[in-house]
């Protein structure tokens, strides 16, 4: 069973009382919330994530208004982990946001099997490309794109999450996270795509989410193999190049844009020795025309 | 008797699990991360061979939480070994406590634990040269206001919190275990004669009895009990391992309890792994320590909080009246820690000073942005 199998009214009412447990990527969810934005959130942008009939969930999830008397005034909601927040609460208007925030979190604070890379991951004839990127790099808007056309699957558009033992990438489709301009680009280059409503003033600015395709998320337990690193800068008004990159320096940046490196120790280092001897690094400059950036995606995975 | 709850069922009788359903590992897994204790669960199935029965899609809870303590531990070790080289030149030998201290005598109470701060005594006569050593090799002090810093050094039984600039992890360097002003305040120089050397590591630790009562006098004087149940299973852990190693123990701790005048915390601290952990205590032990308590109002009062916050913090577990409970404890903490005409400036400069000083300094804050 789907989530887009319930109709609004179940779906809220379970949010309010035993929890709507289902498969966000690869991990199980267990949400509860009395949140409307929640519910719209979720039929909005998780209408194919399959519902959870077993008993267990990795990650129990409660987005609730704070009470006191300032909900009046400025209402805000909070993040709960197994009942305990971990973050300050935010408007009450980022409800959805929050909670892909939370969810993020969940996995790069507690999956220390794997080593988590702040990267996006998409793949097309069993290449994956991985995307580390710093904010402002172009990182998701490429990503959004690349999701959007025929033939590439997303892993994920925030963690890479590389399995060291199995030598693979194990997926984690999840709505791609739209921040201020990509936001407008992104609908003009997809528009039948489906977008969760903007949320204004955030700590990163507006941000909206974009639903991954459904054989994204039918692809969930298929990992895939890693064959290239490309770091994105997008420089407007540039030429769109693609420049080899040193492993030497891929390594380095790879450790810095990675959440667990130093917690994995001895198998951190080995964790990216193994990912550089499979993969080609490059770096990429590119100037936002996202017809050339995806010609040259796919010439890299073509050839 | 109530049950003790899934968490200490797992930790004390780890065979329990093979019969568990998918619910039930469901529950434990929120426990476990309320409490900060997979890892020692996991070290605990590890060590009884029952790591087969953790379901499958389960286990990486486990094996991350795993991961992260053993990063935790190498990273203590190695500070470790660095405060000591650093304070070896000017001669001074430190003792460690609390964690640190578990690793520094090899007690099973630091498997699976994750540790926040690495604390150390040193005698009150070499702070000062201790203090200029570990300046000297990186460690700094945590910036304080001028209140906050000479409250340190007037009250408390520590010097503000150092850490190494390189590194990041917090040191505590403790001239007393106790605030100076509490009413428990421990005889360091008794403390200090009994301060044993493991052969083991080569470093120094307080005795097994001494451990078990400080950890002890630290849980239960605190007024914060986030990681309380954590700290619990560790003196848990500690008896259980002493009392099996030493037959004297029991007596060895009763007696000590009394010599240092902290029987009353000896007493809640059994009670309490009693009640949670099950911890079997010899019933002429729990005879002795009876004398340690309270009017019997008191005493129901103050067991009935302690087990309240004692309890894995999470919903599964803690009662209604944990709110009670915290605010009881908290009172109870600043009124053994200072005496009223230290506690009343004090709570007086903290509500109302110290405010209005960071509210000025953001101000000032805010202005400078603007110009700049």
């Amino acid at each position: 069973m789907r989530l887009a199998d319930l109709n609004k009214t179940e779906l809220a009412k379970r949010l309010n009382h035993q929890g709507v447990c289902f498969f966000a990527g690869g991990f199980s969810v267990c949400l509860n919330s009395k949140v409307p934005a929640i519910v719209d959130g979720l039929l909005s942008q998780y209408g194919n994530n399959l519902l959870n009939e077993a008993d267990f969930s990795d990650f129990h999830i409660n987005i609730k208004a704070t009470s006191g008397v300032r909900r009046f005034i400025r209402p805000r909601v909070q993040f709960f982990l197994n009942g305990n927040a971990p973050f300050y609460p935010m408007p009450y208007t980022q409800a959805f946001p929050l909670l892909e925030w939370g969810m993020n979190w969940c996995v790069t604070n507690h999956c220390h099997e794997h080593l988590v890379i702040h990267a996006a991951v998409v793949e097309k004839n069993g290449k994956a490309i991985i995307l580390p990127g710093t904010p402002g790099s172009g990182k998701s808007t490429l990503c959004a794109a690349l999701a959007n056309t025929s033939g590439w699957r997303l892993l994920s558009d925030e963690l890479a999450i590389y399995n060291y033992k199995s030598q693979m990438l194990v997926p984690n489709p999840r709505p791609v996270s739209l921040k201020n301009q990509s936001i407008d680009v992104i609908k003009k280059f997809a528009p039948s795509s489906i977008f969760s409503p903007t949320v204004h003033d955030t700590i990163k600015g507006s941000v909206a989410h974009m639903m991954p395709s459904i054989e994204s998320i039918e692809g969930t337990n298929n990992d895939a193999v890693p064959a290239f690193v490309v770091f994105p800068k997008y420089i407007a008004e540039s030429n769109s190049e693609l420049e080899l990159v040193s492993k030497g320096d891929a390594f380095i940046q790879l450790a810095e844009h990675s959440f667990n490196y130093q917690i994995l120790h001895s198998d951190g280092f080995e964790a990216i020795a193994s990912l550089l001897d499979q993969t080609n690094c490059y770096k990429y400059t590119y100037d936002g025309d996202l017809a050339v950036a995806i010609n040259q995606m796919e010439s890299l995975v073509c050839l | 008797m109530k049950q003790i709850p899934l968490s200490s069922r797992l930790l004390t009788t780890p065979q329990c699990i093979i019969s568990w359903d998918e619910l039930t590992w469901d529950l434990l897994i929120q426990q476990g991360y309320a409490s900060g204790l997979l890892a020692r669960m996991y070290n605990v199935l590890s060590t009884e061979k029952l790591l087969e029965h953790i379901p499958k899609h389960i286990i990486w809870h486990f094996e991350s939480a795993y991961k992260l303590y053993q990063a935790h531990y190498l990273d203590v070790v190695y500070e470790m070994d660095k405060l000591s080289q650093a304070l070896n030149v000017a001669g001074i030998m430190p003792v460690f406590l609390k964690g640190a201290g578990y690793i520094a005598s090899r007690d099973n109470s630091y498997f699976g634990r994750l540790f926040a701060d690495v604390d150390i005594y040193i005698p009150k006569n070499k702070i000062a040269s201790a203090e200029q050593m570990l300046k000297w090799q990186g460690w700094e002090s945590k910036k304080l206001d001028d209140y906050d810093e000479s409250y340190y050094r007037k009250w408390m039984h520590e010097i503000p919190p150092m850490s190494h600039k390189m590194r990041g992890m917090t040191l505590d360097v403790h001239h007393s275990l106790t605030p100076l002003t509490s009413k428990m305040a421990m005889d360091v120089e008794k403390l200090e004669k009994k301060v044993v050397l493991s052969n083991e590591t080569g470093y120094q630790t307080l005795s097994p009895e001494d451990r078990v009562l400080h950890s002890a006098i630290h849980l239960l004087l605190d007024s914060e009990f986030s990681k309380g149940f954590r700290d619990l299973s560790d003196l848990d852990i500690m008896l259980r391992e002493f009392s099996g190693k030493n037959s004297d123990f029991w007596c060895a701790l009763v007696s000590r309890a009394e010599d240092l005048a902290v029987g009353r915390v000896l007493y809640y601290c059994l009670m309490s792994c009693h009640q949670i952990f099950e911890t079997p205590i010899p019933d002429e032990v729990i005879k002795q320590i009876k004398g340690f308590s309270p009017s019997k109002i008191v005493n129901k009062i103050m067991l009935t909080c302690f087990y309240a916050v004692l309890l894995p913090n999470h919903n599964s577990c803690v009662p209604r009246y944990i709110n009670i409970a915290n605010n009881i404890l908290f009172l109870r903490s600043h009124w053994l820690k200072m005496p009223m005409h230290i506690l009343i400036p004090h709570l007086f400069h903290k509500s109302f000073i110290t405010p209005f000083t960071e509210w000025n300094k953001q101000q000032k804050e805010t202005e400078q942005n603007l110009k700049g």
